[in-house]
């Protein structure tokens, strides 16, 4: 093949045709999330009302003023509490289930499925149902503590329960998805080690504790890694369950990036609180990757 | 230059791209308009649904065939977000329906079209309540036709006061009487615990609608959010005064020493309409649902009880039909024309079919509705709840002021702090706001 009269490689043909399919990808992808991302960082140096014609730089004022915020560090505060008890409660009840699930049974098949359905039922529906088992009065919840004679509780109306009312959901609703990824990490361990270590006399603990979890760790880093990312940018369970009440109790940071930008028209502010969020995710998975996965290279 | 099979195939190809040319292109035989519509109740322009509204649109159409009306529902929660930033887009509706509370924010903004001069003279010589202008009129001018129009009042349930030894005839009219009554309504069981409150009170969701609730009660004490609440300008907070305290510490003797009201019960007209209540304050529209949804209760409708000392005072709010100001001004006479239409004397009445109970714009429509003539004492109460009436105020940053007093006040009901430390807090945050 010739282009403007020299001659073009075969090597560098491929090359040619590989960029070339992938242009429209990455065109898309500049579009939609590279600029998008650039624009948001610029627009909080900004006073930035989508209304009004005046928009003027205001410098690093927006960052100034989060740690005057106090819904702003509430929400920062909220999130955190809310990202530590799922990871945490989430990966065990995940991992557990796992482990049962690991095993040969009748009905097996059944019970993956109904641990996964939480997973693809669509997360508006579902915290809509759940907002009806938690009703103080009529739901579901109450009335199995009423059978069994304990005091009802206010759940969502409450706001020191509203918090935790959202997390039990949130466990219910994902747990499934890392119970997948666990029997794959499981079902990729070699049997002869279990066989060796049963053989050399170790119990089901030390080999869970020798073999299972060491080889699991990759698994269990990528699982930890990704439900982290998501729990710090929790939102619609949130938006649909309680709107950040009751007095803001359940009040997390992407949820006020959304009412500082859209109930408050102050999209300057919004773009500097995204911004802030942005950084702090992605410091906490490369401290992740540095702690974490240094225990993750294990061969035997 | 180029090969015979090359050049059929660049011959159909030329083809094909006129074809679809010609067949995107625009017909040129009538302009045709489209007015676009957004509301948050699409049952009221729902011509599909009742005959009723067909019937009116047919009236429209019939004077105005290249006109056509698209409707669009937008979500409550979302109306207001979306709206705004549509007008930023440039892709805003020609008419969007929305509470008067929102109105100073878009006059602010600039997008609302004012009612033709000559067309507000008819209207109110139509007979319209004169109230009408509380909530739509700013620097003199209508800014739109009235849609839902409400005034707050007390709703109680008679048959939860005839069973507690009160008067179902006469709901509290002050303060410690209204206490008084709630404790006497409030309904335990044998472990003690509330089974149904004397009053339900409003203390989650959104702030606005939380202050929306209680309002009345700052009113009745004289006291008002901000100066000059009927100026789009006022930049002093000044609803922390001893009337003020009052009214937050109200609810909290309700809560914590008269326990005739509870934080753990559900919405106060859902608790109402499931006679978990025997009290509420909210519009009088919620009317429809007391009559689609209990049918077979027997409620009362009264004012705002006030301190003693104090003024009757109550909400009286608009949801109102607007016309865009970035329209072409053929859309915007269009507009106008359709909303004329629609809310004249003799067509409001058909267009609000679906929603018994709602106040019309005319004392005399309401009185030759079947259902006010079914129930003449519902309408003498709202007569005299009628001139209580308050408009929320016109301060553009409204919705701001009450996301901040709402989040206050309904932390000293959680017992956070006390009404006094509530509303310092938010008398020094409104400020804030108000100096931006």
């Amino acid at each position: 093949m010739k282009i403007l009269g020299s001659k073009i490689s075969q090597k560098h043909r491929r090359w040619i045709w590989g960029y070339l399919f992938i242009i429209p990808v990455l065109l898309l992808f500049s579009v939609f999330r590279i600029y998008p991302l650039i624009r948001s960082f610029s627009l909080g140096f900004y006073q930035w009302n989508i209304l009004s014609p005046i928009k003027p730089f205001v410098g690093l004022q927006n960052y100034r003023a989060l740690s005057e915020d106090a819904l702003f560090v509430q929400a920062l505060k909220n999130t955190v509490i809310y990202t530590v008890i799922v990871i945490f409660v989430g990966t065990v009840i995940a991992l557990f289930l796992a482990l049962l699930l690991n095993r040969k049974f009748k009905l097996k098949e059944t019970f993956k499925l109904v641990y996964f359905l939480p997973v693809i039922t669509p997360m508006v529906a579902v915290a809509i149902v759940w907002e009806w088992l938690y009703q103080p009065q009529f739901g579901l919840f109450n009335g199995i503590l009423k059978y069994l004679g304990l005091p009802t509780q206010q759940w969502l109306l409450s706001k020191d329960q509203a918090l935790m009312s959202v997390i039990i959901f949130s466990i219910w609703k994902g747990v499934g998805y890392n119970m997948v990824i666990f029997l794959a990490g499981l079902q990729g361990i070699p049997d002869i080690y279990y066989e060796a270590a049963r053989i050399d006399g170790a119990n089901s603990f030390q080999r869970f504790k020798g073999i299972t979890l060491p080889l699991l760790m990759p698994t269990t880093l990528f699982v930890i890694i990704m439900s982290t990312i998501s729990a710090l940018q929790v939102f619609t369970q949130v938006y649909v369950m309680t709107e950040g009440g009751p007095i803001n109790a359940t009040m997390v940071t992407v949820l006020y990036i959304y009412k500082v930008g859209f109930d408050f028209l102050r999209f300057g502010y919004a773009s500097a609180i995204a911004t802030v969020l942005f950084i702090s995710i992605l410091a906490i998975t490369i401290l992740q990757f540095k702690f974490l996965g240094r225990r993750a290279e294990v061969t035997y | 230059m180029f090969k015979k099979n090359q050049t059929r195939r660049i011959g159909i190809f030329i083809w094909v791209v006129a074809a679809m040319m010609i067949i995107g292109c625009p017909s040129f035989a009538g302009e045709e308009i489209t007015l676009r519509v957004w509301t948050t109740h699409v049952l009221h322009l729902a011509r599909e649904k009742t005959k009723a509204v067909d019937a009116v649109f047919n009236k429209f159409e019939a004077g105005d065939p290249d006109v056509k009306i698209l409707v669009t529902q937008v979500p409550y929660a979302e109306m207001q977000k979306k709206l705004l930033t549509a007008f930023a887009a440039g892709v805003a509706p020609d008419i969007f329906v929305i509470p008067d509370e929102w109105l100073a924010l878009f006059i602010g903004n600039n997008i609302v079209e004012p009612v033709p001069v000559e067309d507000e003279k008819e209207f109110f010589e139509s007979g319209a309540w004169p109230e009408i202008r509380l909530c739509l009129e700013r620097e003199g001018r209508l800014q739109g036709y009235p849609w839902e129009i409400s005034v707050y009042g007390l709703h109680y349930n008679k048959d939860m006061f005839k069973e507690a030894g009160l008067n179902p005839e006469k709901p509290p009219k002050s303060w410690d009487e209204f206490r008084d009554y709630a404790k006497k309504l409030t309904k335990r069981d044998e472990s003690g615990e509330t089974t149904r409150v004397g009053y339900a009170i409003r203390h989650v969701g959104h702030p606005a609608g939380v202050v929306g609730k209680w309002i009345s009660f700052l009113w009745t004490s004289g006291t008002y959010l901000v100066e000059n609440p009927y100026t789009p300008g006022g930049k002093k907070a000044t609803f922390n005064t001893p009337g003020g305290i009052a009214a937050v510490q109200l609810y909290i003797d309700m809560i914590y020493k008269d326990k005739s009201t509870s934080l753990g019960f559900p919405d106060p007209r859902d608790a109402f309409v499931q006679e978990l209540a025997a009290m509420q304050i909210s519009e009088n529209g919620a009317y429809f649902r007391w009559v689609t949804e209990a049918p077979d209760m027997k409620w009362g409708f009264g004012p705002i009880p006030k301190p003693s000392g104090g003024k009757n005072a109550t909400v009286f709010s608009e949801w109102g039909y607007y016309v865009s100001r970035l329209s072409t001004s053929k859309i915007k006479e269009k507009a106008f024309k359709f909303l004329k239409l629609i809310t004249n004397q003799e067509n409001e009445p058909q267009m609000k079919v679906e929603f018994p109970g709602w106040i019309h714009a005319r004392k005399s429509t309401m009185l030759e509705d079947p259902f006010y003539l079914a129930r003449p004492e519902l309408l003498e109460s709202i007569s005299t709840v009628l001139p209580y009436g308050h408009a929320y105020s016109h301060n553009t940053r409204l919705s701001e002021i009450n996301e901040t007093v709402g989040l206050y006040i309904a932390r000293a009901w959680h017992g956070e702090m006390t009404a006094e430390e509530a509303l310092i807090k938010a008398e020094a945050e409104v400020n804030k706001i108000l100096a931006r």
